[in-house]
Formats: structure tokens, C-alpha cells, sequence
């Protein structure tokens, strides 16, 4: 008997979908147009999750004058924050922001200490590498070190949409009202970051980037100094995942230095942003959204799966993940969209200065 | 793409994502509607059926199928409109997969869910069950750390706050005086070693070292290693190994360390404490397929504790029937399982509403009236069992077979240990 | 004799230079930087468990199989993933990210596979060890003596082969310009079937050695892949005797060294035994790129045997 998908399955898969957009746009600016594989990507939402861990507890406890340590006893504090929390909306979202916006400042750190490497003039290939092994050693770092996140226990992360949950909508549960509130955040934040990722695209900059990706000696004749501009999108980039980490750390209210790990969020958003083409914003739209629906299908239908299926249905993501990026690599590396060339002119409005020019 | 067409895209996506999940939930409602129950009530099951807690998990589920069986036969002789559903999905001791399956289950609209097992489990889900008003009933996660009033977490086992001086006192009464601490880093190790090394300080012990290693270790000869290395300090301070204990806090990690163990002489020569993770497991009394295992445990009197309940007349139904089931008696967890699914029924039988957070207010009075598999169930503030005493396990050679005999009891009210005949240490 | 810390080290540092050398020559021959080494070592231990356990076959009886069962995988990958790739003009990184689908891919296998055999026949196939079936020698275990003979035989061989035989001089050759090779008419493609024979191989037998001290599942590769990429960017990616001494020095630290420190610092540091293996990684990276392959050795042993003659005149 197939299962129906309630509300809660529909506002799960809009979180999801909207926290992986904001990633592969980042993504996107990165690798589509400067052609860097960056393996260490789930270092970036990292940075904002593990500091959602880190810091509004504790910022919280100091300002509400909770004593005693906080670490051995966390979770006792943690729900008397969100007591406080929850009757006061102005001060949830005050926290919200906040942390959202040092959760940039983090990710932006991180994405600097990521592109040392490149000025270092390493080539691209020990690059993918070395990232993978710093990303790989911060979440040990956060794993193992007992007073960041209480090493291997972790730590649980105050609601900041606790107070949502005494409003009902339409009759439904108050953890919808919740979860509206979620996605409504992170909606924001994905206009904001889809704005500025389209017209980075149009941008100058954005064809500077690609001509850069395309042939680095012919760009460097052009007198732009590569190096600084690397950085500066490593920066950017990464800054903007921090803030995806940061939302999806306070939807789980819980983290510890397993989470963020390089499958779900380096290798699945590389998958998404070669399926949709590179340095193509269309296209990463087309590859996040099949490949989180396609995810979350599966997991919402494990277990009607396992009568189909020979094998136990927990695999089916990996066998397709392994299955999906060897086939687009080897057929279609150019992705299902490929790039159109930029052409930041309408056709009309090339026609009107023709016209005025009198060509 | 232009920007106007991206919002509006995903305006859409949104409004017919709420909208489609709004409508199948009147068409298809989890526990029937609003006021009084019909049909099928579903309540989920998270359980370990693969992976580090596999057996336990079977024997747990088979107590739920169990429960299902019983609580339904009871709703049809009552007459009643309703009868219960529980939905299983595999855990797979992890805690990941434990948040992932949660999420499904809670995409079905399901509110009531039985488990997870493992207490890292619980902690990763904790934070999701308070948001969503989603009531979980664990049957074996015995972290210190969760015990925390009023959430939405219920445990029908003993903490191991009781369990610590239950082990503390089956050392020191042992006639030992120095431990070595050695503990798995996660919710459970830590908790318990907490609680071991107070009450044995406060006993009048001495703790020479702690030794964390991390639950991902694959290679277990630096931490042996390291124990040694206290003992032989140890020695050089004059304390005679007699009166030396190890500590240990694993699940079934204890083989490979016992393997490692068993390569220095010194260590076979003190006295080794497991706990409820590592009681019964097979291969430390299996001299023909474990020999190395099996020797060094008979060899320091390998001492593990089980919390103990009395053998109520729902106790040996249960047994019976999981024996049928599975050609074996179940953990000692499979009983709180199942008194777990009949607290729930007839919780939702008072309430007559799928409502999780109703449910979860008569929970603790349904309980403390019902005398199940685990005789009483009086839950503290915290919502666990407040009470419990421990039995303590060994292999021994019995009849010239290898197996777990029980060697002796710890009694919680008075807080002393009782040895058995022939086991006095 | 011997400390069972030291003799673990030992047996953890063949296996991973075995796989170094693996990863090196995959590198270095064919251009293709394998992230699924470390899984070729998951398939050997899961074709050692199956020779142990449902065929009855000796511990060491069923390295042989290791060894043909990692080639035939090799081989298959080549054939399959490697060559349409390399017809496509893919560049190394898209091989890399290629490589490393095939990685998750064929960890989801051997997933499945272990499921199989749990639900079939009944065995422990996940966090099992086979200590048992090793045996003792003078103190020493089994696993010691048999993994360092494997190391030693296989260095000599491939030394051999690739000094004295014609096909391994010439895979040097396709290794280091396969356009002139092709030219003078050597069979490029034959030589990389021969070659991935090996890279799949060598981990697959490296493999064979885990279960016997190491608690191994399906997933275990992912703790040793790093240590992998590390011993061979500490080589220099070129030959396969800096690789060995990679995986050798990376080994050892990760085991032995951590081990004493911890001795000194508390045992919180054995937890970060594996960041070791990328401290060095990004020291290498950092200060000498081009890694073991690209110190001057030359000039270091002049230097150093100056510094002798001088001493001994002083």
C-alpha cells in the first residue's frame, strides 16, 4: 500500500530545496565560473552550522545571566532559552539574524583560509585535494575537541521559531506554523542570494570569471590579477553557505561535528550543479530541485521500496548518487542544460543603438 | 532566467506544495479525525535492524509485534472502532539514519512514535520531536544526559544514574580499590562513566586513569596500550594487581580489545567490569569460534551488569512468545518495549484523539496504574524509570560448557551488593 | 620481542603503501587520480570474508583470491569507467569527481553485499574482525610476518618489472608521454589494462590484511582513503618507491607515533591519530609540492657526505 505524503512532507521538501539552492548557486560562482573543483565545500555550511552550536546558546545564557558551565549542562539551559525565546519574538529574530550574519562572517573566514592554497599557485588538481583533507580535518576538529560542540555528543541549538509554534494556520499543527516560518527565512535569503548570483552572472565581473575559468593565460593578458579575484569569489562563496548552514542547523535544533559531511554537502551539490551545467543559473536550478525531489521520494519511500527492490532501499541514495555522476561525466559533462553564451543585450536593444548609430 | 520569473517560481512550488500536502491530509488523516479514533491509529517505530544493535533490535521488534498482537485481540473483544498500526522503519545505528527515518515517519502525519534505541539516537531527534509534537517512547536509551523534565521524551528502562553505583559498588565490593576507566565517547560512555567513577570515589576508591576513545576507532592497541601503561605505573607504586580494576564502557567493541588485551601478561591478571553493552554477547562464551575472547573474559572474570525486573506473568508471556518467534529469548529491553505499546493504546483509549501532546500528559498516570512485562512503571520528573535494581553477569564454566550465569544482584533500595553462592569474591 | 603497538604499525603501514603505490602508478601511468583506492582495499577484505567464512578456505590461502579479484575489478573499472572517459578528452579532475561517484557507488555495493550475506547465510558480516583464523609465530602475529613478506615481494616485483622487462619499461614510458609511445608502436592500451590489473591488485591484497586486527565494514574506506591521498602527495605522485616511503612514514606516525604522544599529552590525542596523516599532507603541499619525488637527492647526499668526510677529518 503506497503511502500518501502529508503536510509535513511537503514543508520538509521545500526547506530542503530552498537551503541546497542557496548552496549550488554559491556553488555555482565558484566552480561554474572559475572552473576551481572545490572539495571542500561542506567546510563552508559547517562553518555557519557548527557556529549555530557555538554561540546563540551561549550568547543567550550570558544575556539571560544563566550560570554555571555550559557545556555539562546544555540541555537544561538550551530549553530555558527557548522558554525565553518563546515568548519573545523580537528577541528570536534579533538572535536570527544575528547568528545568520555571523554565520557569513564564518563562512568567509573559512573560504579565506580555503584559498590559501591558490596562492600558493598550486595547480587545480592537488587543489581538489588538499580542500577535501582541510574539510575532512575540520569536522574532526569539531568532532573530537570536547569544548567546541562537546566533541563526539554534540550539542542541541536554541528555536529562534519557538514562538511560531503558539499560532495555528488553516487548523493545521503548530509545528507547520513553525516550519512556514522556516522556509519564509530561508526564502528571503534565497531572493537575496539568487539576485545576487544572476547578476554577478551578467555582471562584467561574471564574464571576466569565465573567461578566466576558460583560458587562464589569455585573461591574465587582460591585466586582471587572477589571484585576488579567486579569493574574492572563494570569500563570497563561501560566506553565502554559511548562511544556508546556519538555517539548516536551527531547523534541526541539533549538531555535532558529523553533520555537514562531504557527501550530502559537497559531492550531492557538485552531482546537482553538473546535472543542471555549469556556470549556469538555470540549470542549477533544474539540477537542485530533480535531485533533492528525487532524494527525498526515496527516503519518504524506504520503506514501501523494499518490497520492490532486492536490496535494502537505505543504499538506493548512494547507488544512485555513484551512478548518476559517473554517467553525466562520462555523456553529458556539460550538463543537461548546457551554457548558452552570455548575451547581456536584448536583441531589440542591440537593434535601437544600431538603429541610433545609423550602422 | 530573470528574476521576476525565479520568484515567481518559487512562489508557486511553495503554494503548491502547501497546498497538495493541506488537501491529501483531510483525504487521508493519520488517526482518523479530530475527535474520536477510527480505523487504523499509526504509530511509528524507530528500531535498530541493521548494524552495531542488530540483535537487540530484533528481539525489540518482536516484542512490539508482540504488544500489537495482544493490544489489538483487546480492541476487538472491547468492541471498539479502532485498532493500532505499528509502522517499522530500520534505524540502522546510526544516528542519521535515525533523523532521516524520523522525518518520513513524521511525513505520514505520524505523531506517536516508539524508540529510537540508542541514546545518541535520541539526542539527534530530541530537538526535531519538541518542534514537531511528535511523543517518543524509548525503550533502551539510558543516557544521563537526556533526563530532562517535561520534554517529549519518555524511557520505560533505567537510567544508567542507576546503573553507575550499581557497577561502583560491584567493583569496590569486589575488593577492588584503584579503576581504570576506559569509555566509549558518546551520549552513553561518557554518562556512565561519570556516574561509575563518583559513586566509586565516594565509596573510597581511587580512579588511576580515563581512558576515552572515540565510537569510531577501528584499531583498538593504542587504548590498550594506554591501560597497560597505568597498570605498569601503577605497579611501580606499589599497588598489588589484585586490587586493580578495569572499567569498560563498549558494545561490541570488547572483542577486538579483548583480542589486544590478551597479548599482555599483565592484563589478564586484573579484574575487567563491562556494563549493559557488552552483557550476553555470544561470542565471549564461544570457545570454539572465539577462543582468544573467551579465555581472556573467563580469565579476569568478566563481571557485566543487566538492569533486573521480576518475572511478572506479562514477563513470561512475553518471553514465550518472542522464543517462538525467534528461537531465543529476548534483551532484557524487549519487556519495556513492549509495555511501552500497551501504556500507548490505552493512553489514546483515555483520550479518544490522536493528539500527541494529550497522550503524552496521561502517559505517566496510565503508566504508574499498569502492571506489565516490567511489573510497575513509576516514572520519575524526567519521565524514566525511577527505580531499578541491576543483576550481575559472567561467563563461567558450567557442566563443562562456556556460558552467562547470573553471580550476583545489586539492590537499589539499599544500595548493596548480594553475591550468590560460590561467587564470593 | 617485538611490542604489539610496533607490529600493528607495521602491518597498517604495508597496507597503505601498498595502496599508495596503487594510487601512484594509477596517477602517474594513466593519468587518473583514484579516489576508490581505499575501496579496492574494502572489496579484498570482503573477498577474504567470503573465501573464510563460506568457502572454508585459510586466511593467507585467500590473499591469492584478493589479489585476482582486486585485478579483474581493476580491469572492469578501466574498461567500463576510465576509457569512455579518457575517449571523451575528460580532464583529470572530471575523472576525479568520476572516480569518486565510483567510489560511493561501489561503497553502496558492498553494503548491499554484506546485507546478503548477513540475511543469507546468517554471518556477521559488518564490525567483524578475523583475528581468529591468524596464527602465531615466536610472539609475532601471523599478520606481521605474512603482510610484511606480501610488501617486500611485491616492491621486488614490480621494481623487477619495471627495470628489466620490456612491458615495464614500457608503461614507464606510456606514463610519461603516451603520444611518443604510441609512436614508436607501443600497445598503449594493452599496457593500461596491465596496469589497472595492478592498481586494482595491490589495494585488494593490502585488503586481505585489514580484518585481521582492524573492526571492518563496508564503509571503513573512508577513514583510510585520506591516509592514502596522503602517503602518495608525501611521495610526489610519480614513482613507486617514494610512494612506499610515503605510505610507510604516514603509517607509522599515524599508529606509532600518536601512540607515544599520547603517552605524553593524554589519551584525548588518539582520537586525531588520522590528522596526522594530513598535517603532513598540507606541510608537503605547502612547503615541498612536488613531495619526496622532488627533494634533490642528489644534492642531499652530496651535502651529507661532506659533512661525513669532513667530520671524519676534523
Amino acid at each position: 500500500m503506497i503511502s500518501i505524503p502529508g503536510i509535513e512532507f511537503f514543508t520538509t521538501l521545500i526547506f530542503y530545496i530552498i537551503i541546497f539552492l542557496i548552496i549550488t548557486l554559491s556553488y555555482n560562482l565558484a566552480y561554474g565560473y572559475s572552473g576551481i573543483p572545490d572539495f571542500g565545500r561542506a567546510m563552508a555550511a559547517g562553518a555557519g552550522g557548527f557556529l549555530c552550536g557555538y554561540l546563540p546558546g551561549r550568547l543567550m545564557a550570558y544575556i539571560l545571566g544563566i550560570r554555571g558551565d555550559y557545556l555539562s549542562n546544555v540541555y537544561v539551559i538550551v530549553d530555558k532559552v527557548n522558554m525565553t525565546l518563546e515568548s519573545n519574538p523580537p528577541l528570536s529574530m534579533g538572535l536570527l539574524i544575528l547568528t545568520l550574519i555571523l554565520g557569513a562572517c564564518a563562512g568567509g573566514l573559512i573560504g579565506l583560509l580555503a584559498s590559501l592554497p591558490i596562492l600558493r599557485g598550486m595547480r587545480i588538481f592537488y587543489l581538489g585535494v588538499t580542500l577535501l583533507a582541510f574539510q575532512v580535518g575540520f569536522n574532526t576538529i569539531m568532532y573530537h575537541y570536547r569544548p567546541i560542540l562537546r566533541g563526539e555528543l554534540g550539542v542541541p541549538i536554541p528555536d529562534p521559531f519557538r514562538w511560531l509554534m503558539h499560532y495555528r494556520i488553516l487548523g493545521l499543527s503548530p509545528g507547520i506554523t513553525r516550519s512556514f516560518g522556516l522556509i519564509a527565512a530561508a526564502g528571503i535569503v534565497l531572493l537575496i542570494i539568487a539576485y545576487y548570483c544572476i547578476s554577478v552572472g551578467r555582471s562584467p565581473l561574471g564574464r571576466v570569471l569565465k573567461a578566466i575559468r576558460d583560458d587562464e593565460v589569455a585573461a591574465a593578458t587582460l591585466g586582471r590579477d587572477i589571484r585576488r579575484i579567486y579569493i574574492k569569489v572563494m570569500v563570497v562563496s563561501y560566506a553565502i553557505t554559511g548562511i544556508a548552514g546556519a538555517l539548516y542547523a536551527f531547523y534541526q535544533g541539533y549538531v555535532v561535528g558529523l553533520h555537514f559531511d562531504k557527501i550530502d554537502w559537497t559531492f550531492w551539490p557538485i552531482a546537482m550543479v553538473i546535472l543542471g551545467g555549469l556556470a549556469n543559473n538555470r540549470g542549477t536550478f533544474l539540477g537542485t530541485i530533480t535531485f533533492i525531489v528525487l532524494r527525498r521520494l526515496i527516503i519518504f519511500y524506504k520503506s514501501d521500496l523494499e518490497f520492490i527492490l532486492p536490496f535494502s532501499p537505505i543504499w538506493l541514495e548512494s547507488l544512485l548518487l555513484g551512478v548518476i555522476l559517473i554517467l553525466l561525466l562520462i555523456y553529458r559533462p556539460r550538463g543537461l542544460l548546457p551554457e548558452r553564451p552570455e548575451i547581456p543585450l536584448s536583441r531589440e536593444e542591440i537593434e535601437g543603438i544600431r538603429r541610433k548609430v545609423g550602422a | 532566467m530573470s528574476k521576476g520569473a525565479l520568484a515567481a517560481l518559487l512562489l508557486i512550488i511553495f503554494v503548491a506544495g502547501i497546498g497538495a500536502g493541506y488537501a491529501l491530509n483531510m483525504i487521508a488523516p493519520v488517526g482518523g479525525s479530530a475527535k474520536g479514533l477510527t480505523g487504523e491509529v499509526k504509530i511509528g517505530v524507530l528500531v535498530d535492524l541493521s548494524g552495531a544493535l542488530t540483535t537487540y533490535g530484533e528481539d525489540i521488534k518482536a516484542a512490539y509485534e508482540v504488544a500489537e498482537e495482544d493490544v489489538n485481540a483487546f480492541l476487538e473483544q472491547a468492541g471498539s472502532k479502532w485498532r493500532i498500526k505499528l509502522i517499522y522503519e530500520d534505524t540502522a545505528s546510526s544516528p542519521d539514519v535515525a533523523l532521516k527515518k524520523f522525518e518520513s515517519l513524521l511525513g505520514r502525519g505520524i505523531k506517536i512514535m516508539l524508540g529510537p534505541m540508542m541514546s545518541p539516537q535520541c539526542a539527534s531527534l530530541r530537538s526535531s520531536a519538541q518542534s514537531n509534537d511528535v511523543l517518543l517512547i524509548s525503550p533502551s536509551a539510558t543516557a544521563v544526559t537526556l533526563s530532562i523534565p517535561n520534554d517529549n521524551l519518555f524511557r520505560f528502562c533505567a537510567v544508567d544514574d542507576l546503573q553507575g553505583p550499581a557497577i561502583a559498588s560491584t567493583i569496590y565490593s569486589s575488593g577492588i580499590g584503584y579503576v581504570i576507566s576506559v569509555f566509549i565517547s558518546n551520549e552513553w560512555g561518557v554518562g556512565l562513566n561519570t556516574s561509575v567513577t563518583e559513586k566509586f570515589i565516594s565509596l573510597g576508591g581511587k580512579v588511576l586513569k580515563y581512558i576515552p576513545w572515540s565510537p569510531d576507532t577501528i584499531e583498538f592497541s593504542p587504548v590498550v596500550e594506554s591501560i597497560n601503561s597505568a597498570i605498569q605505573d601503577a605497579k611501580q607504586n606499589g599497588i598489588s594487581l589484585d586490587k586493580i580494576g578495569v572499567f569498560i564502557a563498549a558494545y561490541r567493541q570488547i572483542l577486538p580489545i579483548f583480542v589486544a588485551a590478551s597479548k599482555y601478561p599483565d592484563l589478564s591478571k586484573v579484574r575487567w567490569f563491562g556494563t549493559d553493552g557488552t552483557v550476553m554477547i555470544p561470542e565471549l562464551v564461544d570457545p570454539k569460534g572465539h577462543p582468544t575472547e573467551t579465555s581472556f573474559a573467563a580469565s579476569v572474570k568478566f563481571t557485566s551488569t543487566m538492569y533486573k525486573i521480576p518475572k511478572t506473568r506479562a514477563y513470561e508471556h512475553v518471553k514465550r512468545k518472542v522464543l517462538e518467534k525467534l528461537g531465543r529469548e529476548p534483551t532484557i529491553y524487549a519487556y519495556g518495549a513492549y509495555d511501552s505499546v500497551w501504556v500507548v493504546a490505552l493512553s489514546l483509549a483515555a483520550v479518544n484523539e490522536y493528539d500527541s501532546m494529550k497522550v503524552k500528559k496521561v502517559l505517566p498516570i496510565v503508566a504508574a496504574n499498569y502492571y506489565g512485562a516490567t511489573g510497575n512503571i513509576l516514572l520519575n520528573k524526567n519521565g524514566d524509570l525511577a527505580k531499578a535494581d541491576y543483576s550481575l553477569w559472567r561467563p563461567v564454566k558450567v557442566g563443562g560448557k562456556m556460558k552467562w550465569e547470573e553471580v550476583g544482584v545489586y539492590y537499589c533500595s539499599t544500595d548493596s551488593v548480594e553475591w550468590k553462592e560460590g561467587y564470593k569474591p | 620481542m617485538i611490542s604489539l603497538l610496533v607490529a600493528n604499525s607495521i602491518i597498517f603501514a604495508n597496507i597503505i603503501a601498498l595502496m599508495a603505490i596503487s594510487a601512484t602508478l594509477a596517477l602517474s601511468r594513466t593519468n587518473v587520480p583514484n579516489f576508490a583506492v581505499a575501496t579496492f582495499g574494502t572489496i579484498g577484505i570482503y573477498i577474504s570474508f567470503t573465501c573464510i567464512k563460506l568457502l572454508g578456505l585459510g586466511l593467507y590461502q585467500s590473499l591469492i583470491f584478493c589479489f585476482i579479484g582486486g585485478g579483474i575489478v581493476g580491469i572492469i573499472v578501466y574498461q567500463l569507467l576510465i576509457k569512455p572517459l579518457r575517449n571523451r578528452g575528460a580532464t583529470r579532475e572530471e575523472i576525479m569527481i568520476a572516480t569518486l561517484g565510483l567510489d560511493i557507488l561501489l561503497i553502496a555495493l558492498l553494503n548491499i553485499y554484506a546485507d546478503y550475506l548477513t540475511r543469507n547465510f546468517k554471518l556477521m558480516a559488518r564490525d567483524f574482525t578475523l583475528s581468529a583464523y591468524d596464527f602465531t609465530v615466536a610472539g609475532l602475529s601471523g599478520a606481521f610476518i605474512m603482510s610484511t613478506i606480501t610488501f617486500i615481494t611485491i616492491m621486488i616485483s614490480l621494481h623487477l618489472i619495471f627495470t628489466r622487462t620490456s612491458v615495464g619499461i614500457a608503461m614507464k614510458a606510456i606514463g610519461e608521454d603516451p603520444l611518443l609511445a604510441e609512436c614508436q608502436g607501443i600497445n598503449t592500451e594493452r599496457l593500461c589494462v596491465i596496469t589497472w590489473f595492478i592498481a586494482g591488485a595491490l589495494p585488494a591484497v593490502a585488503g586481505g590484511f585489514i580484518p585481521i586486527y582492524w573492526i571492518s565494514n563496508p564503509n571503513i574506506s573512508l577513514y583510510i582513503v585520506v591516509s592514502v591521498f596522503a602517503s602518495c602527495v608525501l611521495g610526489g605522485f610519480t614513482t613507486i618507491y617514494d610512494a612506499a616511503l610515503g605510505g610507510y612514514i604516514i603509517g607509522i606516525s599515524q599508529t606509532l607515533f600518536i601512540s607515544h604522544l599520547a603517552d605524553i599529552v593524554g589519551s584525548w590525542i588518539l582520537s586525531y591519530g588520522f590528522f596526522i596523516a594530513l598535517l603532513i599532507m598540507i606541510i608537503t603541499v605547502f612547503t615541498f609540492p612536488r613531495g619526496l619525488y622532488g627533494l634533490p637527492w642528489n644534492r642531499i647526499i652530496e651535502r651529507l657526505r661532506i659533512q661525513f668526510y669532513r667530520g671524519g677529518e676534523g
